[in-house]
């Protein structure tokens, strides 16, 4: 296994690291990343690019309206999403900019530790640090995918 | 615009319920947490997208105060409940 470790920020409750100078909310109950940030900053700073309107989120006290975005190259430590897509509410859904979902994470191995205050990623020999991260509408219903 | 040293305590308690934009920041011993820093800004000197601007360019390190207390009722997570002034946790 390759492992590497992103620093939490203990004085949140909840699991918080800094990515890009700004606070990044790990939700381990989440299937889509969500991040509440305008689309012209997301181009900027990403090259995003609309993949469709008008989707649909719950969990977020309710239902949540947004669209679709495709992302190139976003970091967490030394995993490098090539492709992210995400979802941008039309309002803010959390108070920290980025919203990363379990899904994100699948097939690696991922650890919190909040004595050391360290969140510990490790990934099989056999898969790449690089990875698309896919969302696709089946008739109205939001789906994820992987691709390494 | 303030250029005044803070604690992270007196951060939240004097910019509470908004975004910071902070520089100069002094970390924990041992972890990432912000031990002091300057505000250099508040969501009432700029809007949330030229924070996160700033913040993507490296200018500042962008942050809520209080999102632990503020999302807990806002996303109805429920994790506590207020009475009385007490917050009981669920």
């Amino acid at each position: 296994m390759k492992e590497f470790s992103v620093d939490l920020i203990p004085s949140f409750q909840r699991p918080v690291i800094k990515l890009y100078e700004m606070t990044t909310l790990i939700d381990t109950g989440a299937v889509i990343p969500t991040f509440s940030l305008s689309p012209e900053i997301l181009k900027s700073m990403f090259n995003a690019k609309l993949i469709f309107k008008n989707a649909q989120i719950g969990g977020f006290g309710g239902n949540c309206l947004g669209d679709i975005y495709s992302l190139e190259n976003f970091k967490i430590g030394e995993l490098n999403f090539d492709i992210l897509e995400v979802f941008v509410p039309q309002n803010s859904v959390t108070k920290h900019p980025f919203l990363l979902s379990a899904t994100m994470f699948s097939g690696m191995d991922y650890d919190f530790d909040t004595i050391n205050s360290k969140f510990i990623i490790s990934i099989p020999d056999e898969m790449s640090f690089h990875r698309e991260f896919h969302i696709q509408d089946l008739k109205g219903k939001l789906y994820t995918q992987i691709v390494n | 615009m303030n250029n005044k040293r803070l604690s992270l305590q007196e951060i939240k308690e004097k910019y509470p319920h908004q975004y910071v934009g902070l520089i100069d920041i002094e970390h924990e011993k041992n972890n990432s947490d912000v031990k002091t820093a300057i505000v250099l800004y508040s969501d009432k000197d700029k809007s949330y997208d030229e924070l996160t601007k700033l913040a993507f360019e490296g200018k500042i390190m962008l942050m809520y105060t209080t999102s632990d207390e503020d999302e807990l009722f806002f996303n109805g997570y429920q994790e506590y409940f207020e009475v009385n002034g007490e917050r009981i946790f669920g």
